[in-house]
């Protein structure tokens, strides 16, 4: 079933050369809550993306993973507050924007594809009018002509025959409204597009012509691609990199052969246990004991302890540092500290 | 009625059969054609000439995308829909005629669990309540004592150890993973010697979905429970299916022993839907058999074989001829000429 051959593990090494684009450090949010303590929903995490990378970034429901991507465009419900941290897009700090520039760097830099989005669109107006929307108020100076050969183009992109752009939403398959979603993300020329679960509601076939059709458009239009997702799969087909988060932090952040082929971080060893492998039907699946914690209620020391199977002492008094493993590898685990460089 | 335990060794195959399915159709009625209504009648085939059978203790995974007909075929064999042709023999009796008053006597032995466990618990009521429900529902289980201790051990047989933890709690104070315990223990509390499970990991984190697949298999094992195990995801179906059944547009298109059916498949759909389950590992990338397109209505069917229109291998006699299951692979049937 499988051929090997067929894919190149190249492409992460060259990514290595190319120029960050978005450096994100140090950075924390809190969902603040009047009768109580705020919830840590993200702490000290850094990353980098670079331009044409892929990134993934996995983790079970209630790991930050959404919450970060949402901190990162200032997009987070009113309870949500940065409280440190620096967002760099190019050199410019995202949370020393104004709130007008901001709104032009979420269309022109990054787009976000929300998680069931498909099902956002709105039911009384043309796919084709709600993409135009995204062109006009972003891309001025455009005359009607202009946007709609820019509609089309961007319809033929994610394989969407243009005169379909004056169907509703209620015309469209979940398959091709994904499609719609992505065309609309790409209205203004993002460098970067933001996909949080693109593909969960959707069927396994459907979900294939999706995440071939984004490999697609990341290799035509050079773009970075930041992958939010809970699967394993998804991400070991289509990513570069990938950042582990476990209750709010980073717990291991690598490549993608070594997140999968060398992983250090316990909770990654048994997220990958768990999950179904094709390839050997009849091996045996291990759940991982116990829960998420929740944001609100995080033990002491270290959040993966109450469920990890090497835990120790040290782990359940104090929170490991993140320790550096090599170049760009970092995974947050005592278990490490002797390794650290 | 009572349902009878005995069964006669040839009526069934095997002769530990618990479900026999035999030429099952559900189609439902769309309307006429033409603006009268003189027209010819236009049907929606949900499930179309479907057998299978299930045997004591095995579990049967039933595998297609949306709209392949394989919850429609769920709710059939519950008696929720009519079935419009067909036999469906349950415990040696055949119920494909039966009232809604004898089948909610069947389901006491033929239970359904549902794929989101956030949403089919009630939120208001204890989780002692929820599985005694079943009981009241039904009129099981005696005094009040005997009910409670019925609760108890299904609460622990769906691993909800010690029951009286969880009794007074309400279904917000707990996760996913033991919310669909909950679900579970209300199915396991009439005793049915059938599950029926419609996506019963697909909404959890995959850090606890094997804990409810083996959970399942535990069932399988300690009970003899039977369990026709419905997914779209063929990545879970290894961990616990003793066979499997590829569903198409209301057929069943490939069924066989899960090993067979996942190493060696032989029909084209099955091929395809195989070579696109996303491999947790970068070195395995590999080519997947995309199929554009997507699933046609099951309105306005294909001539010959159904499948025909996206296979990447159909020639001239696959719009023609309409393929009926035959022997090939490992113990497979499978409907496609091209099989020898």
């Amino acid at each position: 079933m499988s051929d090997p051959s067929v894919s190149s593990h190249t492409h992460a090494a060259s990514v290595n050369d190319r120029p960050v684009l978005l450096d994100v450090r140090n950075l924390s949010i809190d969902y603040v809550n009047k009768d109580a303590s705020p919830a840590q929903a993200v702490r000290e995490l850094d990353f980098t993306l670079r331009a044409g990378e892929v990134l993934g970034l996995v983790g079970e429901s209630g790991c930050g993973k959404s919450t970060l991507m949402l901190g990162l465009m200032r997009l987070l419900p009113p309870a949500g507050r940065i409280v440190d941290g620096a967002v760099y897009f190019q050199g410019r700090d995202l949370l020393a924007l104004s709130e007008a520039e901001m709104e032009d760097v979420r269309w022109k830099n990054i787009s976000i594809i929300f998680q069931g989005a498909m099902n956002a669109l709105n039911p009384v107006r043309t796919i084709g009018d709600q993409i135009g929307e995204a062109i006009r108020l972003h891309m001025p100076r455009q005359d009607s002509a202009a946007v709609d050969a820019r509609i089309r183009r961007l319809l033929d992109l994610v394989g969407i025959a243009g005169n379909r752009k004056d169907q509703y939403p209620h015309q469209y398959s979940g398959g091709m409204r994904q499609r719609a979603m992505i065309a609309m993300a790409l209205a203004c020329d993002p460098q970067i597009v933001i996909a949080d679960e693109p593909t969960t509601a959707l069927d396994v076939m459907i979900q294939a012509q999706i995440l071939e059709l984004m490999g697609n458009l990341q290799k035509e239009l050079g773009l970075s691609i930041i992958f939010v997702t809970h699967d394993l799969g998804v991400v070991a087909e289509l990513c570069d990199s990938v950042l582990v988060m476990y209750g709010g932090v980073t717990a291991e952040y690598a490549d993608v052969d070594t997140i999968y082929n060398a992983p250090r971080h316990p909770y990654t060893q048994e997220l990958l246990r768990a999950f179904p492998d094709i390839t050997r039907p009849a091996g045996k699946l291990t759940s991982i004991p116990g829960y998420p914690p929740r944001l609100d209620d995080l033990p002491p020391g270290c959040r993966f302890a109450p469920r990890c199977p090497q835990v120790f002492g040290r782990c359940r008094q104090e929170m490991p540092p993140i320790y550096r493993l090599d170049d760009k590898h970092v995974a947050s685990c005592f278990l490490l500290e002797g390794e650290s460089v | 009625m009572t349902m009878p335990r005995a069964i006669s060794g040839n009526e069934l195959p095997g002769k530990d059969g618990v479900l026999t399915v035999t030429n099952l159709q559900k189609r439902f009625l769309l309307g006429r054609a033409g603006i009268f209504g003189r027209g010819s009648e236009s049907y929606v085939h949900a499930v179309d000439d479907v057998s299978f059978s299930l045997g004591r203790g095995e579990v049967l995974a039933l595998v297609g995308e949306s709209g392949c007909g394989k919850s429609t075929l769920a709710l059939t064999l519950l008696g929720l829909e009519k079935p419009t042709r067909g036999s469906i023999r349950f415990e040696g009796n055949e119920i494909s005629e039966y009232s809604s008053a004898q089948m909610k006597n069947v389901r006491r032995h033929m239970q359904m669990i549902f794929q989101d466990p956030y949403e089919s618990l009630n939120p208001l009521m204890s989780i002692g309540e929820i599985v005694m429900e079943p009981l009241k529902v039904h009129k099981l289980g005696g005094s009040r004592a005997e009910q409670e201790t019925r609760v108890v051990r299904a609460l622990e047989d769906a691993g909800l150890k010690p029951a009286d933890r969880y009794l007074k709690r309400l279904p917000h104070e707990l996760s996913g993973g033991q919310r669909q315990r909950v679900v579970i223990a209300g199915a396991l509390v009439l005793e049915p010697t059938l599950l029926l499970a419609d996506e019963p990991v697909s909404m959890l984190d995959v850090s606890i979905r094997a804990e409810i697949l083996n959970l399942l298999a535990e069932l399988r094992d300690t009970r003899g429970i039977s369990i026709l195990f419905i997914t779209h995801d063929l990545g879970t179906v290894g961990a616990l299916a003793d066979r499997v059944a590829v569903m198409y547009l209301g057929r069943i298109v490939e069924i066989g022993p899960t090993m067979a059916v996942l190493t060696n498949p032989q029909h084209p759909y099955t091929k395809a839907l195989l070579s696109v389950v996303p491999v947790p590992n970068p070195r395995l990338r590999h080519k997947r058999l995309i199929l554009s397109g997507e699933t046609p209505d099951p309105i306005n069917l294909p001539t010959g074989c159904r499948f025909h229109p996206r296979c990447p291998l159909a020639v001239d006699a696959c719009r023609k001829t309409d393929p009926p299951l035959h022997p090939a692979g490992a113990g497979q049937e499978v409907a496609c000429i091209l099989v020898e």
